[in-house]
């Protein structure tokens, strides 16, 4: 245990640093600019639409819904896939150790990284907002948005980072899952919705939020998890993810070619 | 000896492909070359030695251990992969340090094995460049330094020679020959036959995922008795000499070169041919200076078996 | 050995080189080949062709209907599937073959997507990832041929995806109908479903194949297709929905191919779709789309082409 502790934190700080010298780095970026960016154009162009309205709209239906599954599946498939397709991982795997820190180091700086860029971007996006007419934003935005995204990176990139361990692509499955199952399911009526991160993750919003979320289309109609189940779905569905990932990577080999 | 690498009915596919099939072979301590051309199974044999791949079918030990994601294994062993593949964004130094790290040495520790280890490989003046820049000589050089850092009792290097300009394969050939005398094990593979040659005289021999030879390479060409062994003899009176020859009755053979100062010749018994031949150069009065039995050599060998 | 060369036997070429007026076919006959090689993408066929059995039912009920069938008849023999009655219920709601046609085509927009996604994201990026292009440009191969050649390798998929259903809905009308009336009085909707087609694979193969040019590799260009189809989409929506302006939606292109079908099939309303704007709006946008792609296809591949 305390091996894998060890050669966690040392790939941690690894692959941390060689995010900062990432093109993938500056593709995550300008995704995670997109957000800021189009609350700001709205909040610039429009006197019709007050801050509230922008910030729980651009949040709900762009932040959480597309930028934060695209986000994490940039730099979570990232985390085993890369080292397969650079054929770098046979470095790692004729060493004496345990290959879950493989993973788990990774992901770990995955999420430090994809957690500074998120909250920076959903910062800029309610300054954005805030921008336009209207009451200030309060609490009761800000904190569920935040929250939301922030685990939203956390579960999302873990799964695109447990994928790149059991398939080649996981890029393409990525997205399929991503947009195929969580967009179209999320947004079915009735019970399918449960099926999905992404209605945990609004009923996170549900339950942290003020009545302003209640502007968004069909949010209101929707009766959603209460906030302690949505957290311990989410936890349970991390922490699977990564479980079945280390058991995995422990025993799959990879075949590179030369 | 000890036996290094034990393999019994190992095989290897990939899906429908076969990329060993049914080997079964010992290796001893020292220097071996792997050869075959390409396609035979010498990589995936290497893969499986180096743990990185599983048996499809059979066993295989290496240093008593099952190699596969086995941490106790590969604290003995190095690997130099074939494949080109580094850390672009890293130094050199920092490069094979991090490996080390990643093998249990401290921070210290694993700098000055780092350090030794890319001396050893004459790169020291790049060590502080990102691995990006390298040449493919130097790419080279850095894996093999990774391989050799932490001081393996076994060094498996794939295809090491592969790009190399000839003053880097000298270099490389005299560093695995310092390393062999220092009593590390070295399989080695490869398809440029006189490095492997001037490395050992142990090789193994594969060719369509099959063993098709194995042991030390003179040893092996008198195992192929269906090809007549080559002479070439120069001699002052190279023509008499050549009309003595062929009263003998294992020669096949006799050809008089086209210069007349040499007899090229075929015997099917060498040993009888050795032990005839003083007889017959003192009655013919040939005045022979040079002897030579070129098709000893492994390339003749590997042309018999192969080709 | 004396050494000799041969230079008396080289002469320089006087003639024209003119390439070949039809060098895109074998490129294009090519890629659908390598395409067609792996079998799993095929799957992405799976919705249209369910869509297309459902809908050329509902059709088929349709008619059935109109000739004094019961719903719950409609499966035929003596016990009939529920299943069956439902999409007889839904068949006696429909009004016209073309909003049939209209609803399968908007509900399969977004698979289309995966579709142009997953078949034309490398194609121009992997080329020049791999060198291919160099080769290409050797040969005399315009840089139209070229072009063109890939198009038709999305194109080709993207119109199986959108032209067959279609067509195999028209068929099924055209034949369940009574006294081929669909034929003579709706005739028009199968030129309809022939142009629309022709637009949306259109369309949809030429972002993508702008995205490849600019793509350092097949990955990158894959989520940049789904992202850009995706982002615009809902960007569009969410500020026609702050604005109360539904000119917005023209920012998305899968919006306008919506709206641009709605024109050319002449229907004003689908049911669980918003079409609240102008149809010109959404022409113009498709173009000026159109024109950017193209400006990008020609100047990125000229680039490549001058490389090699």
């Amino acid at each position: 245990m305390l091996l894998l502790l060890r050669t966690s934190a040392l790939l941690f700080r690894t692959h941390l640093a060689r995010l900062a010298w990432s093109r993938r780095t500056l593709v995550c970026a300008l995704l995670a600019a997109l957000g800021p960016l189009v609350a700001f154009l709205i909040a610039a162009a429009s006197r019709k639409t007050n801050a509230s309205e922008i910030a729980v709209h651009v949040g709900y239906l762009l932040q959480l819904q597309v930028i934060v599954p695209v986000l994490a599946l940039v730099a979570g498939s990232a985390a085993v896939a890369e080292e397969v397709e650079d054929r770098t991982i046979t470095f790692l795997f004729s060493r004496p150790l345990p290959r879950a820190s493989v993973l788990l180091g990774r992901w770990s700086a995955i999420l430090v990284f994809l957690t500074v860029l998120l909250a920076a971007s959903t910062w800029l996006l309610l300054a954005a907002a805030g921008r336009a007419k209207g009451p200030p934003l309060d609490d009761g935005i800000r904190e569920p948005l935040l929250a939301a995204v922030l685990a939203g990176g956390a579960v999302y990139s873990a799964l695109f980072a447990v994928l790149g361990v059991f398939v080649r692509s996981p890029v393409i499955v990525g997205l399929g899952y991503a947009f195929a199952i969580e967009g179209f399911l999320a947004n079915m009526p009735a019970g399918t919705q449960s099926l999905t991160i992404q209605y945990y993750l609004r009923s996170m919003i549900a339950g942290l939020g003020s009545s302003q979320w209640s502007a968004v289309e069909g949010f209101a109609s929707t009766s959603f998890e209460p906030l302690p189940r949505a957290l311990t779905t989410l936890s349970i569905v991390l922490v699977a993810a990564l479980a079945l990932g280390a058991w995995r990577i422990t025993r799959r080999e990879f075949v590179l070619s030369s | 000896m000890t036996v290094l690498v034990e393999a019994r009915d190992l095989s290897r596919y990939y899906g429908p492909v076969v990329g060993l099939n049914d080997l079964t072979l010992a290796l001893d301590e020292g220097v071996t070359g792997l050869l075959g051309p390409n396609g035979a199974g010498k990589s995936t044999f290497l893969k499986l030695v180096a743990g990185e791949i599983r048996p499809s079918r059979g066993s295989l030990r290496v240093l008593g251990y099952a190699p596969f994601a086995n941490r106790e294994y590969f604290r003995r062993v190095g690997f130099c992969p074939q494949q080109d593949a580094l850390y672009g964004e890293m130094t050199g130094l920092e490069f094979v340090v991090f490996l080390l790290r990643l093998s249990g040495h401290g921070k210290s520790d694993a700098r000055r094995l780092a350090q030794r280890a890319i001396e050893r490989v004459r790169l020291e003046e790049a060590m502080d460049r990102r691995t990006r820049g390298y040449s493919k000589g130097m790419r080279q050089r850095i894996r093999l330094a990774q391989a050799i850092a932490h001081e393996p009792r076994f060094l498996i290097v794939d295809e090491p020679m592969t790009g190399l300009d000839p003053l880097a394969r000298r270099e490389m050939s005299a560093l695995f020959a310092e390393l062999a005398a220092e009593g590390v094990s070295i399989l080695i593979s490869s398809h440029i036959l006189h490095e492997v040659e001037g490395l050992t005289r142990n090789v193994v021999l594969l060719h369509r995922g099959r063993l098709l030879a194995q042991g030390p390479v003179p040893e092996i060409r008198k195992l192929l008795s269906r090809h007549p062994r080559k002479v070439e003899i120069g001699a002052r009176d190279a023509r008499s000499l050549a009309a003595a020859l062929l009263g003998l009755d294992h020669v096949l053979s006799v050809r008089l070169a086209p210069g007349g100062d040499s007899v090229q010749l075929e015997t099917r018994d060498l040993d009888r041919f050795w032990s005839e031949l003083p007889r017959i150069a003192a009655t013919a009065r040939a005045g022979i200076h040079t002897l030579d039995s070129s098709d000893a050599n492994l390339e003749a060998v590997f042309d018999y078996l192969v080709v | 050995m004396k050494a000799t060369t041969h230079t008396e036997v080289y002469r320089r070429y006087t003639g024209t080189l003119r390439p070949p007026r039809w060098s895109f076919l074998p490129l294009a006959a090519n890629g659908i080949r390598v395409a067609l090689k792996s079998r799993w993408p095929l799957l992405l066929y799976a919705p249209a062709t369910i869509a297309t059995v459902i809908f050329a039912f509902v059709v088929y009920a349709k008619f059935s209907l109109e000739q004094g069938v019961t719903p719950s008849a409609l499966g035929g023999g003596d016990a009939p599937n529920p299943g069956v009655a439902m999409v007889g219920s839904m068949a006696s709601r429909m009004i016209e073959v073309r909003d049939t046609i209209l609803g399968a085509t908007f509900a399969l927009g977004f698979f289309s997507v995966l579709l142009v996604a997953w078949y034309g994201a490398g194609l121009v990026c992997e080329d020049r990832r791999l060198g291919a292009h160099l080769l290409y440009f050797s040969r005399p191969l315009s840089l139209a041929n070229y072009v063109i050649g890939k198009l038709f390798v999305v194109g080709a998929f993207v119109l199986a995806s959108v032209l067959v259903p279609g067509l195999v809905i028209c068929t099924v009308a055209v034949f369940s109908s009574p006294d081929w009336s669909f034929l003579r009085e709706q005739g028009q909707v199968i030129v309809h479903v022939l142009l629309y087609s022709l637009v949306h694979t259109f369309v949809l193969s030429s972002l993508v194949l702008a995205i490849s040019t600019i793509s350092s590799r097949r990955i990158f260009a894959l989520i940049g297709t789904v992202g850009f189809f995706l982002f615009t989409q809902v960007v569009g929506m969410m500020i026609a929905f702050l604005q109360k302006d539904g000119r917005w939606m023209t920012l998305g292109p899968l919006a306008n191919l919506r709206r641009v079908a709605a024109d050319l099939f002449g229907v004003e309303r689908i049911p669980g779709f918003r079409l609240n704007w102008p149809a010109e709006l959404s022409w113009w946008a498709l173009a000026a789309t159109l024109v950017a792609c193209w400006v990008l296809i020609v100047v990125r591949v000229r680039r490549m082409e001058s490389l090699a």
